[in-house]
């Protein structure tokens, strides 16, 4: 058995880089370090399905065919749908994204990914109001005051608390005992039961909350006896020991962007934070799903000058969630034809999008069996990035790192892929 | 019964995405509603039994068991994936981003049975187009 040290984890926006894997042959039987998500990702599990050659659907049933059909076949359905959609990339390597973005122009597609399911709301936010972040080195070694609004790392993203929280930093040196916890949750979560101040507010009300919070710090006071159900005391209190952090960090996720306000939410909280640089040291960071959702955002924004739902259909970028969103093209049947790369909306798009992805070609280009391939008409599958191929991908803060590739199954990488198609449809579109 | 249907990850049906989404692993950890113990005695359920969530948008029957993370009075937790994304709001409100949580659904227990991932997909009738 051969041990492979320092791999990166290919699961969630931590981009833990501290796994160690153990290799027989071509397969990965083993890890230490990582969570019970990120091991179950490492390690094939018995009787889960693994694409290996590319599969066509026809007349209902999946046909193995060769790459070169499946790969004239997705060009095709690129080539000729009026209103392409390129749909997910937040499982992928940023060189791979960077190929999608040139493939959507060439396409005149518009290209999405899975933030518009997840911290869409967030970006256009931080759009709004500014985004100051920081890194995670700065929450480990400053970090006396850590909020967690609307987000449960215990289950989502489970060793954030163990590599930041918990463990001792440069100046403070006792970790968690040198820090104060809040968690703002409707629920009495698992994180909540670690936190010193958990509040627990109504259900949607993140907004009078946040609000609340705000008018206090600028010194008013609240005239009600509560806000979103939280005692008025323990709002003057939760602010009291936010506004004496001597570096404090917002933690924030679905749990405000999925609830009534959505982009409003964060506007206010990213203003909430930049409300208390005046007496403290303050900063947030977006708990972000996918291990490469961020890198997305951020090749995408270098190459085209928007972070998602951009549409090429006149040849040039242009950017209107709300219309160019995967979840508006699809429900309004605008999308006549799908490509999804590195992700599931099968899994993760509501009833009615389904709905439209039912009726349409579908090309995934996915390793598993999912309930996207359910729906695909054509399968391509590739070489995971971070196990079976190597690439950079960007953590929920903005750093990049590189992904290591673990072992060698001879498949082709979602680059390569893309690469084939986008010089199959350069040839349709020549012929044209 | 009218409940707040909320959603989103658990630990488990992260474990069971990464697993194998054809996995019965993937069924047990996010066709199952979550609810309060005293709200299950009230509603005379126990764990493992069947019940359908039936919202504005759509209905899915899936298995309840005991919340270990105690929620609100009003509220119900589905983990995310597709039978969740079958009652929740698909509207984005011109944000691109759908909503996801805070749902009001109507719960009753059924003898209908909890769809397995394939059999839950073809209920969409895929059109195959070659």
């Amino acid at each position: 058995m051969e041990i492979v040290k320092n791999v990166v984890c290919p699961f969630c926006g931590m981009l833990c880089d501290d796994i160690i894997c153990k290799v027989e042959g071509d397969e990965i039987v083993g890890t230490l370090n990582a969570c019970r998500i990120g091991h179950s990702k490492f390690v094939h599990a018995e009787g889960a399905e693994r694409y290996k050659k590319p599969l066509i659907r026809k007349n209902g049933e999946l046909v193995e065919v060769t790459m070169e059909e499946a790969i004239d076949k997705a060009a095709t359905v690129l080539a000729e749908s009026k209103r392409p959609l390129m749909y997910g990339w937040s499982c992928t390597d940023c060189d791979a994204q960077a190929v999608g973005v040139e493939l959507a122009e060439e396409a005149k597609a518009i290209i999405d990914n899975t933030a518009s399911v997840c911290h869409g709301p967030s970006v256009l936010a931080l759009q709004d109001v500014g985004y100051p972040i920081c890194t995670f080195g700065e929450v480990k070694n400053r970090a006396d005051v850590v909020v967690y609004w609307g987000c449960n790392p215990m289950h989502a993203h489970p060793r954030n608390l163990s590599r930041l929280v918990f463990s001792r930093g440069f100046f403070r040196e006792r970790g968690l005992a040198d820090r104060t916890v809040i968690v703002v949750d409707p629920r009495k979560s698992d994180s909540s039961k670690l936190a010193d101040i958990h509040l627990q507010l109504d259900y949607d009300k993140d907004y009078e909350l946040l609000d609340a919070m705000r008018a206090v710090l600028l010194g008013n006071e609240i005239l009600y006896d509560e806000v979103a159900g939280i005692p008025k005391e323990t709002i003057y209190e939760a602010v009291d020991v936010l506004k004496n952090a001597k570096f404090g960090v917002l933690f924030f996720g679905m749990g405000i962007t999925h609830s009534r306000g959505k982009h409003r939410n964060i506007d206010t909280a990213i203003c909430l934070v930049t409300d208390l640089n005046d007496s403290a040291k303050f900063t947030l960071i977006p708990m972000r799903g996918h291990y490469n959702v961020t890198g997305f955002n951020q090749v995408c924004t270098w190459e085209s000058g928007y972070p998602f739902c951009v549409d090429f259909a006149t040849g040039s970028a242009r950017y209107n969630p709300g219309e160019t969103g995967s979840n508006d093209l699809l429900q309004n049947k605008e999308t006549d034809g799908m490509m999804v790369v590195a992700s599931d909306p099968g899994a993760h798009f509501p009833q009615k999008a389904l709905e439209r992805m039912a009726e349409i070609p579908v090309i995934s280009i996915e390793p598993h069996r999912t309930p996207t391939t359910e729906m695909a008409d054509i399968i391509i599958p590739p070489a995971i990035v971070g196990m079976e191929a190597e690439g950079t991908a960007y953590r929920m803060e903005g750093v990049p790192i590189r992904m290591r590739k673990v072992v060698d199954i001879g498949l082709l990488s979602d680059k390569e892929i893309l690469e084939r198609i986008l010089t199959r449809v350069k040839e349709i579109n020549a012929s044209k | 019964m009218n409940f707040i249907l909320n959603t989103g990850r658990t630990i488990w049906q992260g474990q069971a995405i990464e697993s194998g989404k054809d996995l019965q692993m993937y069924v047990d950890a996010a066709a199952v509603c979550n609810m309060n113990k005293d709200q299950m005695e009230s509603m005379d359920l126990k764990d493992g039994d069947n019940i359908e969530v039936v919202s504005e948008f759509g209905d899915v029957v899936v298995k309840v068991v005991t919340a270990k993370e105690e929620l609100p009075d009003v509220m119900i937790y589905i983990p995310m994936g597709p039978w969740a994304n079958r009652v929740i709001r698909p509207n984005t409100d011109s944000t691109a981003t759908p909503s996801f949580k805070n749902i009001p659904v109507e719960i009753n227990p059924t003898d209908e049975a909890v769809l397995d991932m394939p059999t839950l997909m073809k209920g969409y009738n895929k059109i195959s187009n070659y």
